[in-house]
């Protein structure tokens, strides 16, 4: 009796241990990475504007991307901020630019409803250019992930 | 039979030559003149020598020039810099990243942009006003549908 018991009890606990980090998942905290594919042009300027699903989310800060031609982070308008919109553009005008798909810059989202590595975002380019400052066709897309 | 002067005694010599010696009569004018036209030419001598001096390293420098510019390689005017004119700033809801874009190109490239990209408005056009476009370009209120 006393065994079988004990055997409960072991398996209430590690039932609980594996149920602990489930409940612990949650992070209020994210990111998305943006990419822009500008096939064979080299990509010398974007802007994209990105808006996160949820109303509540709210994008806290910005960064560059791969590409040392997009390394510093991006223009924004700083009252986007701390909402779930936004507006993010960057040139270069280094003489080595990104081909094809190349990360352009990382949002850091907060959202404490949702977590913000698991919410939709929709992207939208609106202008890319090469070196020449001419207008070029490309696409631009979002990857949600979790705690970078 | 003739004999030569330099066989008498100098003595005779300067007696028959103080008996036959007669006055002339100076010109005072006169030998200012050849004097002054002495004077004249020896100056003209220096200054042609100068003259031909001076028109000699500058022909030398001329050369050098014309040889230097001749062999020099065409300047770098890159297909950006041939292909590239500013033109004005787009009105206030067209502009993006492509805008800020043209004018730092321009200045790097040396262009002098026309005063309608002083976005700042203080009378130079420079990075401010490059960044001030891009700022306008990402105002969340700028042309971006909710």
């Amino acid at each position: 009796m006393n065994i079988a018991r004990t055997f409960i009890f072991a398996g209430l606990l590690l039932g609980l241990i594996a149920a602990g980090p489930a409940a612990s998942e949650f992070s209020p905290f994210g990111y998305a990475e943006v990419y822009i594919d500008a096939g064979p042009a080299g990509l010398a300027a974007y802007q994209v504007e990105i808006t996160a699903a949820d109303p509540a989310a709210q994008i806290v800060s910005i960064e560059g991307g791969e590409h040392p031609a997009f390394n510093p982070a991006p223009y924004y308008d700083p009252a986007a901020r701390d909402h779930n919109r936004i507006i993010i553009a960057a040139f270069s005008i280094a003489d080595v630019l990104p081909h094809g798909r190349t990360r352009v810059a990382r949002i850091h989202v907060y959202d404490d409803k949702q977590s913000p590595g698991k919410l939709h975002y929709t992207i939208r380019l609106m202008a890319a250019g090469d070196a020449n400052a001419q207008r070029i066709d490309a696409t631009a897309s979002i990857q949600p992930g979790e705690q970078p | 039979m003739s004999q030569r002067d330099d066989d008498l005694p100098d003595d005779l010599q300067n007696d028959l030559s103080a008996l036959y010696r007669q006055a002339v009569p100076g010109d005072a004018r006169r030998d200012q003149q050849i004097l002054h036209q002495s004077l004249m030419r020896l100056r003209w001598g220096h200054r042609r020598r100068w003259l031909l001096g001076a028109g000699g390293a500058m022909a030398a420098a001329a050369a050098v020039v014309l040889i230097v510019l001749l062999h020099k390689p065409p300047m770098a005017a890159t297909p950006q810099f041939a292909l590239f004119a500013l033109g004005n700033p787009p009105p206030q809801g067209q502009v993006d990243i492509l805008t800020a874009f043209r004018l730092s190109k321009a200045l790097k490239l040396g262009q002098h942009p026309s005063p309608a990209w002083d976005r700042i408005g203080d009378g130079v056009i420079d990075q401010r006003d490059v960044d001030a476009w891009a700022k306008l370009a990402v105002r969340i209120d700028a042309g971006a549908t909710p």
